[in-house]
This record gives C-alpha cells, sequence and structure tokens, in this order.
C-alpha cells in the first residue's frame, strides 16, 4: 500500500469516526412533527407513464369505436342539408302552378336521390337566392327573362343544347328582377340557367 | 423488512399513524444528517422536520424505486440546502462532537489527540462546497453505496465517484495545509500500535 492509499484509508476512517454521532432530536419533534403531518394533505399519486399511455390508447378506443355511430348520422344530416337546397319545384304564390313554370335552384351538385328528403326538409325550403348562387328558369318564365336580359344587352357567357347560360352582376340581377318575379328582391350576382325551346 | 414496506403502504395511502412509525424508526438518522450538514443542532431540527413533511406529502409518489431511507435521505440534504440557501447563509461552525469514546480505547492523551482531529475534520468539512458535503456525508455517515447515492442525488453513478474523489481531495488538502491530515494518521498509527501489542 503506498503512501497515497495510505493517507485516503486515514482521512476515510477519520470521516466515519468524525461524523458518527449519537446526537438526538429534542424529545417533542416527533409531536411537534404529527401535528403539522395532520394538517397537511398528501400529493396526489402522479400518473405513471405506462398509465398515461394506457389511458391515451383507451381514449383512442372510444373515439375509434364511436366514429361509425356517428358518422352516418353526420353525412345524413349533410345530405339532408344539401337535399333542402337541392332543385326542387318552387311555385309561385300567385298561382302560376303550371309545370311550364319552373324555377330550378341549386348550390351545389348532389347525388342524392328523392327518397332522401324528408318532410321538414320539405317545408323548409323556399326561395332564398344569394351572391354566386346558380339560378335556373325554365318555361314561360325563361322566355321572359331572356327577352328582358336581351333588352338590357347582357350577353350570355355560353349558348347550346336547349340552355342559354349568363353570368349577372348584382345590379343585372336586381334589374331582372323587376321583371322576372322569380328573381325579385335578389341580392347579388348570379349565375343564370335559362332553358329555352329554340 | 416486509413489515416495513406495509407500514410505507399505509403511509402512502394517507394513515399518518402508519407515517408516525417511520418518523420513530428514522427520527434520529434523519437528524444527525441534517445536523452534519447544517452544523447546529436548530437548523437540525428544522431541516429534520421539513424532511419529513416533504416525506408524508410526496409518499404516494414514492415508488419504491430507492430505499425508503435513500428517499428520506436525498430529501434530508435538498432540505437542508435549501435552508442555506434560503437563508442565505453557510453551514454554520458550530461543532457538535460525535460519539462519545469508549472507556477502553486509547489513553486519555490519544483520547483528547483523536478528540481534537474529529474536530478539525468536522470544520473541514464544513468548508466545502454543499455538493462535496453532501456526497461525504451520504458516503461516510450513512453508509450508502454508490448507487444509492446517485438514487439520492439523482446522478449517474461515475460522477458520484469522481465528485467523491474530488471532495475527499478537497478534504485532504484543507486538512494537510492545517496539518492535521498528518497528525490524524500519526494518532491511528499509535493507535494501532497500541492495540497491537495488548495481550
Amino acid at each position: 500500500m503506498n503512501r497515497e492509499e495510505r493517507e485516503n484509508d486515514v482521512l476515510e476512517q477519520l470521516l466515519r469516526e468524525s461524523l458518527a454521532s449519537d446526537a438526538e432530536p429534542a424529545e417533542d419533534f416527533t409531536a411537534r412533527l404529527m401535528e403539522q403531518v395532520r394538517r397537511t394533505p398528501q400529493e396526489k399519486a402522479k400518473k405513471q407513464p405506462y398509465q398515461k399511455i394506457l389511458a391515451a390508447l383507451a381514449a383512442c378506443a372510444v373515439i375509434a369505436a364511436a366514429i361509425p355511430l356517428v358518422m352516418p348520422r353526420a353525412s345524413n344530416q349533410a345530405a339532408t342539408s344539401a337535399d333542402s337546397a337541392a332543385p326542387e319545384m318552387w311555385e309561385e304564390a300567385n298561382g302560376a302552378d303550371t309545370a311550364d313554370n319552373q324555377l330550378v335552384y341549386s348550390t351545389a351538385p348532389t347525388n342524392s336521390s328523392e327518397e332522401d328528403f324528408d318532410a321538414a326538409g320539405q317545408q323548409d325550403r323556399k326561395q332564398d337566392y344569394g351572391a354566386g348562387d346558380t339560378v335556373t328558369l325554365t318555361g314561360q318564365e325563361a322566355g321572359v327573362a331572356r327577352e328582358a336580359l336581351e333588352a338590357m344587352a347582357v350577353e350570355p357567357i355560353s349558348a347550346g343544347d336547349g340552355s342559354v347560360v349568363y353570368d349577372l352582376t348584382r345590379e343585372q340581377a336586381a334589374a331582372l328582377g323587376e321583371t322576372v318575379d322569380a328573381l325579385h328582391g335578389i341580392d347579388g350576382g348570379v349565375t343564370l340557367i335559362l332553358e329555352v325551346e329554340e | 423488512m416486509r413489515d416495513q414496506e406495509h407500514i410505507i403502504a399505509r403511509a402512502r395511502r394517507g394513515d399518518a399513524d402508519a407515517f408516525e412509525q417511520l418518523v420513530e424508526a428514522y427520527r434520529n438518522q434523519v437528524f444527525r444528517l441534517a445536523l452534519r450538514m447544517c452544523g447546529n443542532e436548530a437548523d437540525a431540527d428544522e431541516v429534520a422536520q421539513e424532511a419529513f413533511l416533504s416525506a408524508w406529502k410526496g409518499l404516494p409518489n414514492f415508488r419504491g424505486e430507492s430505499r425508503f431511507s435513500t428517499w428520506l435521505y436525498q430529501l434530508t440534504t435538498h432540505a437542508a440546502i435549501d435552508l442555506m440557501r434560503r437563508e442565505k447563509r453557510q453551514a454554520a461552525a458550530e461543532d457538535i462532537d460525535g460519539i462519545t469514546a469508549a472507556d477502553d480505547g486509547p489513553s486519555p492523551q490519544q483520547q483528547a489527540e483523536r478528540a481534537e482531529t474529529r474536530r478539525e475534520v468536522r470544520s473541514a468539512l464544513m468548508q466545502l462546497p454543499e455538493e462535496y458535503r453532501q456526497v461525504l456525508l451520504l458516503r461516510f455517515m450513512q453508509e450508502l453505496s454508490y448507487e444509492e447515492i446517485g438514487q439520492a442525488l439523482k446522478l449517474p453513478e461515475g460522477t458520484v465517484k469522481s465528485r467523491l474523489n474530488r471532495a475527499k481531495a478537497q478534504l485532504k488538502d484543507i486538512l494537510s495545509r492545517s496539518g492535521n491530515l498528518f497528525g490524524a494518521v500519526s494518532v491511528i498509527h499509535t493507535e494501532q500500535r497500541g492495540k497491537e501489542v495488548q495481550p
């Protein structure tokens, strides 16, 4: 054993001796402490990482199980909502209820069948045009609209196959609304499709 | 041991009576460690109370990854360091003597020399940075293994070893400068020789 090792041993021995103690806390130490302990709530146990992972997996499973239950209802609602704005017959209040006097109004293409329509949806349908809407007129009203547009010197953006398409500004649509009841009170530009017999 | 696990489990669930049994079992060790960390009984009392209270609060999160005593020593050293930092003071130089020497040991003169050397060692310990004092106390007072010290201080075992070596080197340096290390060597050697010649 070299000198350094010997000194090291001595130091460790000295440390043990020097640090040894028979000191004791005051007699009332435990009583004072327990008084505090009984007034102090314990911390809540933190979740272990594996518990967090299990909780996350359980949440994912619940969501995965809930999706099939919620999705059909949501898609039905969406379909109903779209259908309520889908092309339909609109009858004029003035009794123009002939098949020749039809207005077809749509905001988006839809593949929904008529079976998807529900009674409440049908009741809610009403004329409610806005900017960017596509309005289709057929029959007599289409003819009236076409004459009015020609008088206003509005050119169609396309024509052919029995339909003429106009892209109307807000002002043009409003002016047309003076002549064509179906567009009365419209506020905003629309795409107007006139189905006419050549 | 199984009894103690049972008591710890009860205390974890909020059983204050079970916790009181743990306090009774560890109060002396915790107090002595606090005493060596702080250097005076008033602070040691405060630190020991704080350590046990932290243990009570934190018990629901004690997972038994280390021994309960190791965890308790960790709380004690942290409480001591917190106290000293909070009060912005160094460990008190006030010396609390160690265990009284046995009567059948060395001669009165040797005992006196030895007592003086121990006082010098404790004084030198108080001059060490907290982190060095901490590892020396856990190693040579609480007799924790490197692994347990690592658990208590949340340090890798390698860091514990190197910190212990640096702590001892600095302590040796302090004692050498005051001439006490060599005095201690001679005292120990004298005692050992004395024991060898005794029948």
